[in-house]
């Protein structure tokens, strides 16, 4: 089986922790080759989304507070600065139908073998958080679901895979990864974007060590008596 | 109407495709440079030799002159090429004896005056009527019934036609017994496969007609039978072979345009030009719907700017309609991205109809422009709803999206050429190869079928298919090799070929849809393509 379905790392960063409730404030994704698993970063998705009802007082409540802080934090800049970029987003549903646009650019022809044509969705922690907000965008927006539904990487699973039998790194969380693997970001962290190229660099790596790992030899007749 | 000198014609222009009308009595039958189209292969569209078979034949067995193009069209017919006598097929004795390779033989000399036009081969039917005359002394009559009879195939009948037969080639006493059964045994086996001359003959005259049409007038050649294509089988092939085609022969067919406002293929500025309903998913009556709009409001659409053009005439096309436009190049003569065009297209889908329309009505000078005068001027004076605070946040996503596109608008050579695959069967204004690096190779498909010549051949290609095949005879026999078909813009090698000692190590490189460069050299009997080394292009955006 050869691949030639593209990767889609993506990831959004949103106004809260629940992924059945929170308004996503922000998506970037970034395509990578499936042939040679080149990362192009030209190519990458960006926009910040203005959250439904962000005018409003009823918006603020505590919850949504701590978030803004945090992110604010995280930034380096104030409280107020966030909730500006917020507001000066693109608004959901655009933003969303943007995205689909977006992924469409990446569906391959249909062929025997191949019957799902879609990008791959991979990110960090992505089945339990970004792809149910995805889902539920689609759903909101009627647009169906614009990326594979089938296959699915989330780097998460995939280091645990690999490490959960070793004393370090100490947790599996994203940051502390940055520090353990000494990935150099480029941009700010929890910035959506900054966080695609880094998952996407973790992705590729491993990836590339997969395959090196792999080979029809190893496995066929492996089980064989 | 238009004449020439050759004794062609032609009349009424019919949606800018002229009708080729040949005067039949007057047309040459021994023009050089068509005669030397046809034995060099190049027969696409040519009547009876438009198929790959067809145009190998015509290639192998070089017909220049109306006999043999008669005898071409004799024995590339099933029955032919079936009949396998002494390890190979009539078709192939037939070549091999016309070239000089094979001896020209004869069964007896009496046969010599009846079979020398087809090199000892009984390709007719009435070659069998003639050695009956000849040798039996039937007249021409009993000698059809006699052919008939055999082709009966009854016992009874047979037997009692073997006889007479017999008797009547001791009477006449140019063969003796043994030689008249052989005879008989022949004719009785051409009956499978040999073919009406005079039907030969007329397929062959139609055939140096479209031929003939094909070598002087290719322009309205190619464009009568693009526009024809979508009557065939498979037209998407049919469109892909007669691009390619066409580009061998320095013919660009060029994308659909609409201020042309062409239905169909049509002839502009001295090419084939797509129609606006070749396009894939814009049928007759969508595009009349556009047409009229435009022929109603008088619009110039050459002085149109895209975000106008978007106001003027979104609302008026279906959404897949305008997609394909803007997909299959319709719109470039705006010079805006295709990217750009689909983006700002689905901004705009998303507003109201009474906002469209609003649109249209005003003469905005930029889209933004409308945007921000619906948000200004129209929602502030209508009623206002439990939706107008939904659709304001919308116009001002629009706004912003216009402003911060959150991805890269540029056309990409690769989606590019994947848009045209899906909406015009073919790649026209670019491949995917160009996002590649090909400095490394020195030849292009084109060049290689117009003949280039070097110890080492290197050609930049995408692989479109790979047929595996078992080698059936020779050292090799019972090892695997394969045919490819490549393609690059400028035109398809349908014959590239892969030993079976270089496809074991080439297989897992040769995968359809990769993009590569296949080194080799030319097979210099075949013509063909024989790789010898492939390896991965890096990408050179």
């Amino acid at each position: 089986m050869i691949n030639t379905r593209w990767y889609l790392c993506f990831d959004f960063e949103t106004d809260g922790k629940k992924p059945e409730e929170c308004n996503p404030v922000e998506l970037a994704a970034v395509p990578i080759n499936p042939e040679t698993l080149e990362i192009k970063k030209s190519h990458a998705f960006n926009t910040i989304i203005r959250p439904p009802g962000i005018d409003t007082e009823e918006y603020f409540d505590p919850e949504r507070i701590k978030t803004i802080e945090w992110h604010a934090s995280h930034a380096g800049c104030t409280y107020e600065e966030i909730v500006e970029k917020w507001k000066d987003g693109m608004d959901q549903k655009t933003a969303w139908k943007n995205f689909c646009a977006y992924c469409k650019k990446y569906m391959v022809d249909k062929k025997p073998g191949q019957w799902f044509p879609q990008p791959i969705p991979v990110g960090y922690n992505i089945i339990g958080y970004d792809l149910l907000i995805a889902r539920r965008l689609a759903k909101a927006h009627k647009t169906g679901f614009p990326m594979g539904e089938v296959n699915k990487i989330d780097i998460y699973d995939m280091l645990f895979s690999w490490m959960e039998n070793l004393y370090e790194p100490f947790d599996l969380k994203m940051d502390t990864l940055r520090q353990w693997l000494g990935l150099t970001s480029e941009g700010q962290a929890h910035s959506a974007l900054a966080d695609v190229f880094e998952e996407a660099e973790i992705f590729v790596r491993f990836m590339k060590f997969q395959r090196k790992q792999s080979s029809v030899e190893k496995f066929k007749g492996a089980f064989s008596r | 109407m238009i004449e020439f000198d050759c004794g062609c014609k032609f009349t009424k222009k019919e949606n800018g495709c002229p009708l080729f009308e040949p005067y039949l009595d007057k047309i040459r039958l021994t023009c050089s440079h068509t005669w030397d189209m046809i034995a060099s292969g190049n027969t696409k569209g040519v009547f009876q030799l438009d198929s790959n078979l067809g145009q190998s034949l015509s290639k192998k067995s070089g017909p220049h002159k109306m006999d043999e193009l008669s005898d071409l069209m004799a024995i590339l017919r099933p029955g032919c090429m079936d009949s396998i006598v002494d390890g190979k097929s009539l078709t192939q004795h037939y070549i091999d004896r016309k070239h000089g390779r094979d001896e020209v033989t004869y069964l007896h000399p009496a046969l010599e005056p009846i079979l020398k036009t087809t090199y000892g081969i009984m390709v007719y039917q009435e070659e069998a009527l003639g050695i009956a005359r000849d040798i039996a002394g039937y007249n021409l009559q009993e000698a059809e019934l006699l052919r008939k009879a055999i082709g009966k195939k009854k016992v009874e009948l047979m037997a009692k036609v073997k006889t007479e037969f017999l008797e009547k080639t001791k009477e006449y006493n140019i063969v003796n017994k043994e030689e008249g059964e052989e005879i008989f045994s022949w004719i009785e086996k051409s009956q499978r496969y040999s073919f009406n001359k005079s039907h030969s003959m007329s397929y062959a005259h139609n055939g140096y007609l479209t031929a003939f049409a094909k070598a002087h007038f290719p322009i309205a050649f190619f464009t009568s039978w693009l526009k024809h294509a979508t009557g065939k089988q498979k037209p998407a092939e049919e469109v892909e072979e007669l691009v390619n085609n066409a580009r061998l022969m320095d013919i660009d067919v060029m994308p659909p345009s609409l201020p042309y406002l062409n239905r169909s293929f049509k002839i502009v500025d001295g090419c084939p030009r797509y129609g606006m309903t070749n396009i894939k998913g814009v049928g007759r009556s969508a595009f009349d719907q556009v047409l009229n709009k435009i022929k109603k409001e008088k619009y110039d659409l050459a002085k149109f700017t895209w975000d106008q053009f978007l106001m003027k005439l979104g609302r008026h096309m279906r959404k897949d309609c305008f997609e394909g436009f803007i997909l299959a190049g319709a719109l470039d003569y705006l010079k805006v991205p295709r990217n750009k065009m689909i983006y700002d297209f689905a901004l705009y889908r998303d507003f109201r109809k009474h906002d469209r329309e609003y649109l249209e009505e005003k003469n905005f000078n930029s889209f933004k422009d409308g945007i921000t005068s619906i948000l200004k001027d129209k929602i502030p004076n209508e009623r206002r709803t439990a939706w107008t605070n939904k659709f304001i946040d919308l116009f001002n996503g629009a706004l912003v999206a216009l402003d911060k596109p959150p991805y890269s608008l540029v056309d990409l050579p690769s989606w590019k050429a994947k848009q045209e695959r899906d909406y015009l069967s073919v790649e026209l204004t670019c491949t995917e190869i160009d996002e590649y690096d090909t400095t490394q190779a020195n030849c292009t498909c084109r060049e290689f079928i117009q003949g280039f010549a070097s110890p080492s051949i290197a050609i930049a290609i995408k692989v479109n298919s790979v047929r595996e095949w078992t080698v059936k005879r020779g050292k090799n026999k019972g090892s695997k090799m394969a045919f490819l078909k490549v393609s690059d813009g400028t035109c398809s090698l349908d014959n590239a070929t892969v030993f079976s000692n270089s496809w074991d190590k080439l297989k897992k490189v040769l995968i359809t849809d990769s993009i590569l460069l296949l080194r080799g050299t030319r097979d210099e009997d075949q013509g063909s393509f024989l790789v010898k080394n492939a390896q991965k292009l890096t990408s050179a955006i």
